[in-house]
């Protein structure tokens, strides 16, 4: 059935024909990761309920079915439960050649020790996928990638992929130009820059005229390792294992369980060698993987970087850029950002306009809110850090955590450490939660009483 | 093997909700099939059959928050939930997905509005049966009427007596020609005994005449003289034999009027008489 177009106020919409999307109207995407898939098909969904022809290229030189890093877009592979049921309920039902793990909980490791804890629900919303077709050398299906299987569906919907690299983006006459590697060239309506904050042709967009400056990022570093199904079952059951440990620099670490692969992920600021070194040598981390294995000899290892910032610049007219090279949630939640950037950006373009005060009225603001989350994630990431440099607190964060676990109290502690690393909810709405005056008189109670009983207290 | 898909599972056949569960969040089918079905007086109504990435359990966002449906899994099938707290944040971040959530409630109510057509398709189908049905027996009751009338006809107004007596010569039934011939009203008669109707001398002969009757499966007969209300007693024929209705054994007599049928053969033979001499005048 075939719906009018959202007609907006007079006010609010674009009184501009030419800075709208109409009937023929085209749309470069660059880019062919999450954000750019979402973008295109989001915006291909509305163009057919509203019967209107729109034609979207997504220009994407990497193959996703390629193993290693070549196709693969460097991150941990975690969606949370609230983003699997915003997918569901927009009809992108995940497979299960993609779902590598549906993850049954959480372990929580401290220097102190390690806690279970159980996810809301008894059943499994967050998912574990591959952005690539899986690590270097790996023999792995065509349909296991993620990032592969999003762009498949916008091209169902209608995008034509572009299998080569774009060497030129530029705006000729206030009508962006995209030139390829092989020297093509096509004149479009809207240039839409989906390109993660780790590829290098994010430069490209610095000469779209709108001052686009990439975001503040740091380096993070993952691993693959191969350990085989029953070691990884036997080892991490299922579970997603999150370290806060007293390493310098280190804000969190998790391992995360991916068929016969663990994915293991350091977050931080400025990670290299030697911390991923000190990491390995903690016995709380060696404690989830076989007796006798090190880390020697791991073939498949990264340091992509993570958004910390919002971008400058980065909306004008016909020029949206979208995904974590403008904005994303604080160490947590890259394809949840991707997917609220490109689709609310694609609802901007379709329903109001394509030009600068569009984006800038309807697009900004939900960029912005994630920018502000940030701010309350800075300061929630920094009370981890005082937990974790503080023996006595990180005493009070296990008793408190154990006991709500087996059932004696509100799991007050169990759902904030549960929200701050899935990004189930808000970094601020984990910020009001731990200003709770019952949440921090427990907390002093519980820190007070490990204090009074623990083994190395006078 | 460990289950490592999302959601939760549910085997065919089992129960995902009832009718009349709480209903505090929706769901979405990941894989299998769901039926949605309607439990009226013990029995499932099926109203829907919905697959992959199709949504239900919306209804109670919106009205009572109680299931006005079942769901059942069809073979093997895998859902997620969406609590109502993340569906009213998703209305108020996303208007595509209320958009989303009034197509699924269209859907569904242009189905229900299908099944409702057609259970009243059927009913007016099954009423024109019960109609058609209802012309049938009112004929077949005409028919039967009939034919009760004409029995009854036959049986009340023979040229002779039916009486049906119990092992103790008690009247159990009688027609309207044995009736007259005892001189009281049918209903004034039933629990009398027979054998009082016939004369002081007679009464032995019918008691001897009942159990020749009980003796023998053929019957016996006998001629007797009745009391009648003008006081001249008759003379009838009895012929009684037993027969069994319901399951009860009776004795059924028939009673002949001699004085009627000697009337009557007095009547034909001067009748006779009187042709044979007109016969014989002519001759001279």
């Amino acid at each position: 059935m075939a719906i009018p177009r959202p007609p907006g106020s007079p006010t609010r919409r674009n009184q501009n024909p030419e800075l709208r999307l109409n009937g023929g109207s085209r749309v470069a995407v660059i880019g062919g990761g999450p954000a750019g898939s979402f973008f295109s098909y989001f915006l291909l969904m509305m163009a057919k309920q509203a019967e209107l022809d729109i034609l979207v290229d997504v220009y994407e030189p990497r193959d996703f079915s390629q193993p290693g890093q070549s196709g693969c877009n460097k991150c941990g592979g975690i969606i949370y439960g609230s983003l699997v049921q915003s997918l569901a309920t927009d009809g992108i039902i995940l497979p299960s050649s993609v779902v590598q793990e549906g993850i049954a909980g959480y372990t929580f490791h401290i220097d102190e020790g390690s806690v279970r804890i159980k996810p809301p629900s008894d059943e499994k919303r967050i998912a574990s996928v591959r952005r690539g077709a899986g690590p270097c050398g790996a023999a792995v299906s065509l349909l296991a990638s993620f990032d592969g299987f999003l762009l498949t569906l916008a091209e169902e919907k209608g995008a034509r992929i572009v299998r080569e690299r774009v060497t030129e983006a530029v705006m000729i006459e206030g009508k962006p130009r995209v030139t390829t590697k092989s020297g093509h060239s096509e004149e479009y309506d809207l240039l839409v820059g989906a390109l993660g904050v780790n590829s290098s042709d994010l430069k490209l967009f610095e000469r779209c005229g709108t001052g686009y400056t990439p975001p503040a990022t740091t380096r993070t570093h993952i691993t693959e390792i191969l350990l085989g199904n029953d070691a990884i079952e036997k080892c991490l059951g299922g579970m997603m294992h999150v370290f806060l440990l007293d390493i310098p620099r280190l804000e969190f670490a998790a391992i995360i369980p991916k068929g016969e692969y663990a994915t293991v992920c350091l977050l931080g600021r400025g990670i290299d060698q030697e911390m991923v070194d000190s990491f390995f040598r903690r016995p709380e981390v060696m404690s989830c993987f076989p007796s006798g294995w090190t880390p020697a000899g791991t073939q498949c290892r990264c340091f992509p970087s993570v958004t910390l910032g919002g971008a400058e610049g980065a909306y004008g007219d016909r020029f949206v850029m979208v995904g974590d090279c403008y904005v994303s949630r604080l160490y947590k939640d890259g394809i949840g950002s991707a997917y609220r950037t490109a689709k609310t950006a694609a609802q901007t373009a379709f329903m109001t306009g394509i030009s600068r005060r569009d984006f800038h009225r309807h697009y900004r603001p939900v960029c912005n809110a994630v920018v502000n989350d940030n701010r309350f994630g800075k300061v929630v990431f920094t009370a981890t850090n005082l937990i974790k440099r503080s023996p006595f607190l990180r005493r009070g964060v296990m008793r408190m955590t154990n006991g709500e676990q087996a059932g004696f109290a509100t799991p007050r502690m169990s759902s904030v450490l549960w929200d701050t690393f899935t990004g189930n909810e808000s970094h601020r709405n984990v910020f009001f939660r731990v200003l709770h005056p019952v949440f921090l008189a427990r907390l002093l109670y519980e820190t007070v009483m490990g204090w009074v009983f623990s083994p190395k207290s006078p | 093997m460990p289950d490592k898909d999302l959601g939760k599972a549910f085997s065919d056949g089992e129960i995902i909700f009832r009718q009349g569960d709480v209903a505090d969040c929706l769901y979405i089918i990941l894989s299998g099939k769901v039926a949605l079905c309607r439990e009226k007086d013990g029995t499932e109504v099926p109203l829907a059959e919905l697959g992959k990435g199709d949504l239900f359990g919306e209804g109670g966002f919106f009205m009572d928050p109680k299931r006005t449906e079942c769901a059942r899994a069809l073979g093997e099938a895998r859902v997620i939930t969406a609590d109502y707290k993340f569906v009213l944040k998703k209305f108020r971040d996303d208007p595509s997905f209320a958009f989303h959530i009034i197509e699924t409630m269209a859907q569904h109510a242009r189905v229900r509005t299908e099944e409702l057509e057609k259970t009243l398709e059927d009913q007016t189908l099954h009423q024109e049966e019960l109609a058609a049905q209802n012309r049938e027996l009112r004929e077949d009751r005409q028919i039967l009427e009939k034919s009760r009338d004409r029995y009854a006809d036959l049986y009340d107004f023979a040229p002779v007596g039916y009486i049906d007596v119990d092992e103790t010569g008690t009247i159990l039934g009688i027609n309207l020609t044995g009736a007259a011939m005892l001189g009281t009203e049918r209903q004034d008669l039933l629990g009398l005994p027979f054998a009082s109707f016939f004369t002081q001398e007679n009464q032995e002969v019918y008691r001897d005449h009942l159990l020749e009757c009980k003796r023998s499966s053929e019957g016996a007969i006998n001629e007797m003289m009745l009391n009648t209300k003008k006081g001249v007693p008759t003379k009838v024929q009895i012929f009684s034999y037993p027969k069994q209705v319901s399951g009860q054994v009776v004795y059924r007599t028939v009673m002949t009027d001699f004085t009627t049928w000697k009337q009557r053969d007095e009547e034909w033979e001067s009748a006779l008489s009187t042709d044979e001499m007109q016969g014989k005048a002519k001759k001279k």
